[in-house]
């Protein structure tokens, strides 16, 4: 992959390293060796079938796990250093959203942490609010919102306080189809201002105007990677590169 | 953000987890019976009660009963701090919540510190209500020097620390009744072998080897009250007490930090 930004202290380079990381679960390998670098300013997409390691590289890099072997990289920094998740926005697949707290507490403590205060604070929170369609439901339980609602409000946490790293898992899961088309405006917004984006997900069409590099996974091990261009073949759809990466091809893994 | 500002952020999240959890809203209705309890408890007839046919003044109750008051109502608290701290860590792990808190610039000490001192501070303002009131009525009831009380709030403080930290860290590995019931009979234990350790009647023993290297709770319990019924101690041995608890709050934190530095979240 292609670097796309001037390293300095602040912004690395790479914004996720992983290195010969391994993740053991009991006696099952949910990754295997992956090695893959993010280049800050990069919108990455991670493919693969159910089990194939998308989530769990996406766990490794926020530090919610560790590698078995291997190493990872978060900005330069061991993820399970918190300054390594400074400016980094977070959208797990299926949000568990601290079922007893409002809405409006929920976002303000995720604005706090993300380094928000004072009016700042207070306008970004009204600005995610009005964005996602929650302006009416600032006082509301999270236990009680329904899967979608709780979906924005994963994404409003998400991308509070302009991150400049974003994971979003499965991000459309969950929404209706307005909800799906307003997600895609939100992540190009983030990806329009500059955030580097990894993105897991099953659903190929968003990867392919998302994203422009994509990482294919089988079986805990990279497949297939490289820029969105250079992975298809003439006139191949995304789909048909995974349908030919996944089901028949050699494994090919490419390094960093 | 500096590491502080982040945990008083969480600590007050957590203590807000606390009292709209049903742990916590159960926790201040015994609250609320046991003021009720001690009201009645302490309302001897000024010039005392008669026991096994023998007058017995209300200053000789108060000896007595002050302590022992004291005691228990302590205990059940600590009982309180540990229900509480059983399921502050453990759900929002369980539920998976505490992963979107770490994955922002969030330590796991941190975290789990912060969860600890949320439920600390709930139990330690209904233990100032409780502890303050039976005070209070003791003061006046029995004429018991008041100061006394706050020695003993100090010292119960530490106690519910101490198995507070022991509590979340079982709460990490076992199932939340097998946590529950484990400290428990724990408590009860020590609170036991310590009774018998201060009135010399403790025998050879398991109650030695606890007593010997068991947290002092309800040792430093028995020393913060025992001016009450005339009970006073040197300065080593005060500070014997203490250093021991200090110790055991010290080892317990350090091992629910280690405990959930590298756990696996979902």
């Amino acid at each position: 992959m292609a670097l796309s930004a001037a390293p300095d202290a602040a912004h690395p380079a790479i914004a996720l390293e992983l290195a010969g990381a391994t993740r053991l679960y009991g006696a099952r390998r949910a990754l295997d060796r992956v090695s893959l670098a993010v280049p800050a300013g990069a919108a990455v997409g991670l493919l693969g079938p159910n089990g194939a390691g998308k989530t769990t590289i996406l766990r490794l890099a926020l530090g919610l796990v560790a590698p078995s072997s291997g190493s990872v990289l978060l900005r330069g920094r061991d993820p399970f250093n918190p300054r390594a998740r400074e400016k980094v926005g977070w959208l797990p697949e299926r949000p568990a959203l601290p079922a007893r707290m409002t809405v409006i507490d929920f976002l303000r403590l995720h604005g706090e942490l993300a380094g928000l205060a004072g009016a700042d604070l207070e306008n970004e929170i009204d600005a995610r609010l009005a964005e996602m369609g929650l302006a009416d439901r600032v006082t509301e339980r999270l236990g009680g919102l329904s899967k979608g609602l709780a979906q924005r409000v994963g994404f409003a946490q998400a991308l509070l306080g302009s991150p400049e790293l974003v994971f979003l898992d499965e991000p459309t899961s969950g929404l209706d189809p307005l909800g799906i088309r307003d997600a895609r405006v939100w992540i190009a917004a983030a990806r329009a201002r500059g955030a580097t984006l990894v993105v897991s997900s099953h659903v190929l069409t968003e990867i392919e105007r998302l994203c422009d590099h994509v990482v294919i996974l089988h079986e805990g091990r990279i497949a297939a990677s490289g820029p969105l261009g250079e992975l298809l073949r003439d006139g191949e759809s995304l789909e048909d590169a995974y349908v030919r990466v996944v089901r028949g091809a050699p494994a090919a893994e490419l390094a960093p | 953000m500096s590491r502080f500002r982040v945990f008083v952020l969480l600590a007050a999240d957590a203590l807000r987890d606390a009292l709209r959890s049903r742990v916590g809203v159960g926790v201040l209705l015994v609250a609320v019976l046991l003021v009720l309890g001690v009201d009645r408890c302490t309302g001897a007839p000024s010039d005392g009660i008669t026991f096994n046919g023998r007058e017995l003044p209300a200053s000789v109750v108060g000896t007595i009963f002050g302590p022992l008051c004291f005691l228990v109502l302590s205990f059940v608290l600590v009982a309180a701090a540990a229900l509480i701290a059983s399921d502050a860590l453990a759900r929002p792990v369980d539920d998976g919540s505490a992963s979107l808190w770490l994955a922002r610039p969030v330590g796991r000490a941190t975290y789990a510190l912060s969860r600890l001192a949320g439920g600390l501070v709930l139990v330690a303002v209904i233990a100032l209500g409780v502890l303050g009131i039976a005070t209070a009525m003791l003061a006046s009831r029995y004429g018991l020097d008041w100061r006394v009380g706050i020695s003993g709030y100090v010292t119960f403080v530490a106690d519910a620390f101490v198995v507070s930290a022991v509590a979340m860290l079982l709460s990490l590995h076992l199932p939340r009744m097998l946590t529950l019931f484990g400290v428990f009979l724990w408590l009860q234990y020590v609170a036991f072998t310590n009774g018998l350790h201060v009135v010399g009647a403790l025998s050879e023993g398991g109650g030695r080897l606890v007593e010997g290297w068991g947290p002092p709770l309800g040792t430093a319990l028995l020393f913060a009250v025992g001016p009450w019924a005339g009970l006073h101690l040197s300065p080593e041995q005060r500070a014997l007490v203490a250093g021991r608890l200090a110790v055991w709050a010290a080892v317990a934190v350090a091992l629910l930090v280690l405990s959930f530095r590298r756990r696996d979240l979902r």
